[in-house]
Formats: C-alpha cells, structure tokens, sequence
C-alpha cells in the first residue's frame, strides 16, 4: 500500500470517530433531555411522529386487514359456543331492557316534576387509531386527530361505551392518547351504587387496580365505575367499568372499553366548568372592586 | 480469501439493512390488538446488527445504526436516545474486536454475543435507574436477552442467506477499515 493510500485512510478514520463520538454526545444528551425536561422531548417526539405516521397509513391498512382476517378465521371456529353464549346473554338483555324502558318511564316523569336542568350534552369527535405505540414503558396510541382538529391535551377518549384514556400529546395531525392500563394513569372514580370515590391506578393489565377506596366493605364486585369529574380532568358520570377482585381479594376493575379492538375512537370536547375559589363567588355576579382608602 | 466488497454492493447491502430494520419497526407498530402486551419481543434488529457487524462491518457503518435505533427509539415510545446510546456503544465494542470473534467457532461465538447481549440489557436498566426514571422490571429483561440469545443462531443463517456474508477469513481487508 502506498503511503498516500495510508494517509488517506488515517483521515476517513479519523473522521469516523469524530462522527461516532458526536453520534454519542446526540443520542445522550437526548436521554438526559429526555429524562430532565420531559414534556420537551415528548414535544419533539411528537413532530417526528407527525412527519412520519400519516405518511405510513397506506403501508398499514392491508397488513392490518390481513391479520384481522386472520383473527376472524380464529373466531369462525369458536362461532358455535359463541351462538349459545349470545342467545344466553340476550335472553337476560330482554329482561334488563324491560327494566330499563320502565326505570326510563320513571325518569321522564320524575323529570317532568322536577324540570331539571340537565347537563349540555357532551359533543364529540371520532378519530382513527393509527398506530399503537404501545411498549413496556407506556401504553398508548396515536390517532388521526390533532391541533388541526382542535384537539386539547387532557380532553377523555372513549370507544362506544367506556373510557380508554386521555389525550396526552398533540400534534398537529395526530395526538397521542395514554390509556386507562399505563403505570402513569391515575384517575378519581366513583363507584356506583355506593357512591364510593377511590382512585383508578393503571398497572399494565388490563385491570387497573382501585386504590384509596373510602369504605371497602360497602362495595362488591359487580359495581359500576364511572369518573367523578373530581380535580376537573374529566367530566364526571363517564363509564369506565365494572370492579372485580382479582385472586389476592384486591379490587380491580374490567373495562368496558374493549381494548383488544380498537379502531376507532371518540374524543370527548369538554371545557372544564370555573372552579369556585373565592367564598363570594358563590352566589350572585362578579362585585366591582371597591378601594378599601376611604 | 474472499474478494473485497464493491462500493455498489455495498451501498445496496446498506439499503437492504435500513429496509429490513424499518419493515421491523413497522410490524411492532401495526394496530393488530392495543392490549396492554406484557409480551417479551426479542430485539431483532439488534441482534441483525451485532451478525453483519461480525460478518462485514462495511454494512452497517456507526451512522446507520445510529439513525436506525433513534428512529426506533422514537418511534417505539422508548426513552429518548437511551437505546441508540447503548447500542452504538456495544457495537463498537464488538467492531473494535472483531477479529477475535472471526477466529472463534460458532458457539464461543454465540456465548461471547450472549454476554454482550446481557451487557446491552443491563446498561440500559442501570442508566434508567441512575437517573431514577421508570424501569423495566429485571424478569423482563432477562426474558428479553434469553430470547435474543435463543434466536441468535437463527437470525445468523437468514443474515448468512439475504445478505450473502460469511465469516471472512482473517486476512480479508475492508475499503474504509474497521471504524467506519
């Protein structure tokens, strides 16, 4: 070899380990970022996502398609226990749905006599999951709505029936919703017939167990779990579940959200009501100020 | 002793690499079922990396790697940059000293690869929890790098066959030496 070729040689390594070194710095200083000023990196995280996601949709559909179909295959074979399952479960809907269209009647009337003043309905938008970015540290998905769509950090997500989770990132066309299952989930809830408030802590289970619940002898698994709305994050009677006990005889609870398959989601807009801090802001308008000088 | 490798080749074998990692990342990422999965997944592009780094370091330059890992890290919802940071680290390592992997047989090989492995797991645990954030619990790990370890051999034969590399003989020199 010559020595020109060493030379030259030299310098491209030379080059590379300065590279590498600076390819090092990057990627630290991105997890101190990471770990120091959170929501910034998440932010960052955010934009690249949003570069790259809505660009992917394409790539996405048929391969999902594919295994849904593959999962559907799966359940033609359970399709007979499931027919039996079904008549069962339908025969005691009928019954509940009688119940209901009574309780209903009851409602209208008591209603009629009390002229309530219900709550504005909560409207809705409905996005598509586009990605689950679910790994071990969060559990969480991307959907197809964002700034653009007015989307606001911390608004509910539901699927039909129960709560999912909360928007936690906002791109400005996807969001980042964190579900009911991830360690960092802690939501108020009331449990129902006993109005019982406890908190619900994710665990990464399907499961999210019931913490600080006030009186544990006055709820039995069965109960319905809706938010209470406290703290203003959510807003309240929202349903999220039923509680169970799991084998150690601590009370969990099963979502009503069916988490297995979740295609679409409903974001609910909701602007928190004024919190009353002030004891004269209890009743009646805002006073002037008077100046306490004369 | 095996002919050097043409920039060509080696361009297209650097595109393939980037393709395969990025069909990787994309099939975690698919919306097949968002239940929380406690599912241990084994980091196969990882291990596809450390393989070609062994077989031709000409593939899989520091900057590829780097950019692949920061893309999974990014995408995957992991800790910012952590993985990227190990992995190049290991990496290096494994590139600085490959000729004593070159001499060795298949299975001081795989044993020297499953130390490394358990390195890469346990740095990335430590670093978390040096910096007091939320860690995975050490079952998970172990799980993680046992199945690594497990699949090695396999991934060793499909890297043998899509890219074409064998274990070069010792003599073999590489156009842009052993750091690029």
């Amino acid at each position: 070899m010559s020595n020109r070729d060493d030379v030259a040689l030299n310098f491209t390594r030379s080059i590379a380990r300065i590279g590498l070194f600076v390819f090092l710095i990057i990627s630290f200083s991105l997890f101190l970022l990471w770990r120091i000023d959170n929501p910034r990196a998440e932010n960052i995280r955010m934009k690249v996502i949003d570069q790259i996601v809505p660009n992917m949709d394409w790539a996405m559909a048929p391969v999902t398609k594919v295994t849904k179909m593959f999962q559907n295959i799966q359940n033609y074979e359970r399709l007979y226990s499931q027919n039996q399952e079904l008549r069962n479960e339908l025969q005691s809907m009928r019954s509940w749905r009688e119940a209901a269209l009574q309780l209903e009647q009851e409602n209208a009337h008591l209603l009629d006599l009390n002229k309530v003043k219900l709550n504005p309905k909560y409207n809705f938008i409905s996005g598509k999951v586009l990605i689950d970015s679910g790994s071990n540290f969060r559990q969480s998905a991307i959907i197809n709505l964002g700034n653009n769509d007015g989307i606001v950090e911390g608004w509910a997500t539901m699927d039909g029936l129960g709560l999912v989770g909360r928007i936690t990132g906002v791109g400005s066309e996807t969001s980042r919703v964190l579900f009911l299952t991830d360690t960092s989930s802690n939501i108020p809830v009331l449990i129902k017939p006993s109005n019982q408030r406890a908190i619900l802590s994710g665990d990464n289970s399907l499961q999210p167990a019931l913490l600080f619940i006030e009186n544990t002898q006055q709820i039995q698994p069965g109960d319905r779990v809706v938010t209470s709305g406290d703290g203003g994050v959510f807003p309240s009677d929202l349903l999220i579940g039923q509680v169970s006990l799991n084998n150690s005889n601590q009370f969990q609870t099963q979502l009503a959200a069916n988490l297995y398959n979740l295609s679409f989601l409903r974001v609910i807009r909701h602007s928190p009501t004024a919190p009353i801090k002030q004891p004269n802001r209890l009743i009646g308008p805002i006073l002037p100020k008077v100046s306490n000088d004369g | 002793m095996m002919a050097k490798s043409t920039p060509w080749k080696i361009t297209l074998n650097r595109l393939l690499y980037f393709m395969i990692a990025l069909i990787g990342i994309f099939f975690l990422l698919i919306p097949i079922s968002i239940f929380p999965n406690n599912l241990i997944s084994p980091e196969i592009i990882f291990v596809v990396t450390l393989v070609l780094i062994i077989r031709n370091p000409d593939y899989v330059p520091f900057w590829l790697i780097g950019i692949v890992f920061l893309l999974s890290d990014i995408l995957l919802t992991q800790p910012l940059g952590l993985n990227t940071f190990v992995i190049l680290l290991i990496t290096e390592f494994l590139r600085r000293n490959r000729l004593n992997f070159m001499e060795m047989l298949f299975f001081s090989e795989w044993l020297n690869i499953a130390l490394l492995l358990l390195t890469a797991g346990f740095m990335r645990e430590l670093l978390l929890i040096a910096t007091l954030s939320e860690h995975m619990p050490t079952l998970t790990i172990i799980s993680k790098v046992g199945l690594s370890i497990f699949i090695y051999p396999i991934l060793v034969g499909l890297v043998n066959i899509i890219f074409r590399v064998r274990k070069a003989h010792k003599n073999t020199s590489y156009s842009l030496g052993p750091n690029t």
